[in-house]
């Protein structure tokens, strides 16, 4: 195996890769679809891959990937009805879940990046990893944090 | 407790705090109710992020992954597949495959038509699943029509996905490892449905079109 696919198949850029794409589709079908998609960009590409450190690279990948996949949705969705959820039957769980869910859609991108991030990495990795400050970073986590439990309504018990 | 605190309180609950900081946030929170409380709040807040990200959904894609990946690494660069293709295209058979694929693409052609109704694929796509099933065949020795071994195989695989309901596959045929997933159903009409995808072997991937009608079933590789 080459040092660029040691690199790629390294079980911490799997997860971050899936943690991201779990972050950013919110649907299980889609992360995969995403993260396979990503690899095999990956792999067409990698003559066009510079440096030690693969992470960054490919995470640049899923982000545009990602981008790509949602213009296609926009433009596939034009001119249809957006079907209405049901409220019927649902479990206080499911409303707990569905609030976790649409808190952590209610962060910015970045914000959902680094918190998916943060699952298997330090702040000093994330913050390599998205060419942003450590002291940044820490500003964004907290402010992310702040505004999730807003949303949860962890402020108002 | 002001904005730095905040900061402070979430990089120390993340393990992200250096000795002093550790040791200023330990103080304030014994101190200051409102710090402690909005820690408390910050743990719970970590809590529900954690378990998002460890959901049984997380680890099926970890496990689906898992098995994508093996199938990208197997083998040396050079691609079996690849290798059985160039026998598949023989210039003898690639009029007869041009002649097939102006055929599926004239009934292609109207697909985005919304008058057509009911579809001649079995089952509703956007209900396939993603979990993986496996296909062993068994390669003979001293077989020669490896190409068409390997599609006839191919077309076996897809229709047990089909069955199944099933949006990826690993087919192994004797040593080599196939990843089969299923992208879109491009064609649904009375009596021919098509699907496109790709397959994945030696860390080359192939996109196919497959179709199959009432009497008839073909696999088209489109790179």
């Amino acid at each position: 195996m080459s040092n660029f696919e040691s690199m790629l198949f390294s079980d911490s850029l799997k997860m971050k890769m899936i943690n991201l794409a779990m972050s950013k589709t919110f649907n299980k079908f889609d992360a995969e679809d995403l993260v396979q998609q990503t690899y095999l960009k990956a792999l067409e590409r990698q003559n066009q891959f510079k440096g030690n450190n693969i992470d960054p690279w490919v995470i640049t990948i899923l982000k545009n990937l990602f981008i790509d996949s949602i213009r296609k949705k926009k433009e596939d969705l034009l001119g249809e009805d957006t079907p209405e959820l049901s409220s019927e039957d649902e479990s206080s769980a499911v409303l707990l879940e569905r609030d976790k869910d649409k808190c952590l859609k209610g962060l910015s991108e970045k914000e959902r990046e680094i918190i998916a991030l943060k699952q298997t990495n330090s702040y000093v990795e994330i913050a390599e990893d998205l060419n942003i400050k450590t002291g940044t970073l820490r500003q964004m986590f907290s402010r992310a944090k702040e505004k999730f439990m807003q949303c949860m309504g962890f402020f108002d018990e | 407790m002001n904005e730095n605190d905040k900061i402070l309180i979430n990089a120390y609950l993340d393990g992200e705090s250096s000795t002093e900081d550790s040791k200023y946030i330990e103080a304030l929170l014994d101190s200051n109710k409102e710090a402690n409380g909005y820690a408390n709040a910050i743990k719970r807040a970590n809590t529900e992020i954690n378990t998002f990200f460890n959901s049984k959904d997380i680890k099926e894609i970890e496990t689906n992954i898992s098995l994508f990946t093996k199938n990208l690494m197997l083998g040396d660069s050079k691609s079996n597949f690849l290798k059985s293709l160039g026998k598949f295209f023989t210039p003898q058979s690639f009029v007869g495959y041009v002649f097939s694929a102006s055929v599926v693409y004239f009934l292609m052609l109207p697909v985005n038509d919304s008058t057509i109704k009911a579809g001649f694929f079995p089952n509703d796509f956007t209900n396939f699943n993603n979990e993986i099933n496996s296909y062993y065949f068994e390669k003979y020795r001293g077989a020669e029509d490896l190409g068409d071994s390997i599609k006839v195989n191919l077309m076996k695989s897809i229709n047990s996905m089909i069955e199944s309901k099933t949006r990826s596959s690993i087919m192994n045929y004797g040593d080599e490892s196939y990843f089969i997933k299923f992208e879109d159903l491009s064609v649904d009409k009375e009596s021919l449905f098509c699907l496109n995808g790709y397959i994945l072997n030696n860390g080359i991937s192939t996109k196919f079109l497959f179709c199959k009608s009432l009497t008839d079933e073909t696999i088209t590789y489109i790179n």
